[in-house]
């Protein structure tokens, strides 16, 4: 029995190790850089990745963009997430007011903030292209709006 | 025991609540208090880590990771339930083990061995929610009067 529970837990601890690993092996603190002869314009994004960097206390920021939508996901530090959804608010009120040109969506969820950094990755590899991004950023925004 | 129920007692009776209050093993609350923090603690751990696997490889978020993470810490508690691991686990931490939504299946899975023996519809059927039931009913009234008082905030535009 006790050998059961030991091996219930070793597996739960190493699912999670696992996973863990994949991410850090990301560079977490530099926006990804985007080449320069691609076609889809991500220089909205990279300018909200910074102005957000530098007025704000976040850990890390990753943003997409499509020529209407603006998704950003940011990750806050642990101790601030008491005041998630102040900040959230707080985020959104100054993206919206920096890009009133766009539909802005923030959101500060690990899923969300995972899937972008995805994302990001297929714009620089170039395998994706305008309207599967466009897709992508639809399915990601109803995802971040979802509750149950 | 308060005093005005000791003056209701005879004398023998007051000399045998001494006797009995003098010789009574002390429950040792805060060693009590350690386990359960620790045991609870570790089952939480055990939540995040099945969320955390839930988030990384399906199409849950934060918010929705919730629900399959609580129906399988349940199953797991019922498994072990099954298996009498659990049991030996709530014996050392107590409430640590009961508080979690773990106790929960416990709770459910204990009561169906305990009334096998009566048949699966009379017993196991009848009685699976004996303990469990209770908890049901006190967090759906809950449940009711939280969304009561917020929607009457919300009606006189308090909120």
């Amino acid at each position: 029995m006790k050998k059961l529970l030991t091996g219930i837990l070793v597996f739960a601890f190493l699912m999670g190790c696992q996973d863990g690993n994949n991410e850090e092996t990301q560079d977490l603190n530099e926006p990804m850089q985007m080449a320069n002869n691609n076609k889809l314009n991500q220089a909205v994004s990279e300018q909200a990745d910074r102005s957000l960097r530098n007025k704000n206390n976040l850990t890390d920021v990753q943003v997409v963009n499509d020529d209407k939508q603006l998704l950003i996901a940011a990750q806050i530090p642990h101790n601030e997430r008491f005041h998630m959804k102040k900040i959230e608010k707080d985020l959104t009120k100054q993206a919206e007011e920096k890009f009133p040109d766009y539909q802005v969506t923030l959101s500060l969820d690990k899923k969300i903030h995972l899937e972008v950094m995805q994302l990001k990755k297929q714009i620089a590899e170039g395998s994706i292209d305008q309207k599967k991004l466009s897709n992508e950023l639809d399915r990601l925004i109803k995802l971040s709006k979802e509750k149950t | 025991m308060a005093n005005n129920k000791k003056k209701n007692l005879t004398p023998i009776q007051q000399e045998y609540q001494q006797f009995q209050s003098e010789r009574e093993v002390k429950r040792p609350v805060v060693k009590n208090c350690i386990k359960a923090f620790f045991v609870g603690g570790l089952i939480c751990l055990i939540g995040q880590f099945i969320q955390t696997f839930f988030i990384y490889n399906f199409n849950f978020t934060e918010q929705t990771a919730g629900n399959p993470t609580v129906a399988v810490m349940i199953f797991i508690a019922m498994l072990l339930t099954g298996f009498g691991v659990y049991d030996r686990l709530a014996q050392f931490a107590g409430a640590g083990s009961a508080v979690p939504v773990t106790g929960f299946g416990n709770a459910v899975i204990s009561a169906a061995i305990e009334h096998r023996s009566e048949g699966f519809i009379l017993g196991v059927g009848g009685n699976m929610f004996k303990l469990a039931g209770s908890v049901i009913m006190s967090g759906v009234f809950a449940a009711f009067i939280v969304a009561l008082i917020k929607t009457l905030l919300i009606q006189w535009g308090a909120l």
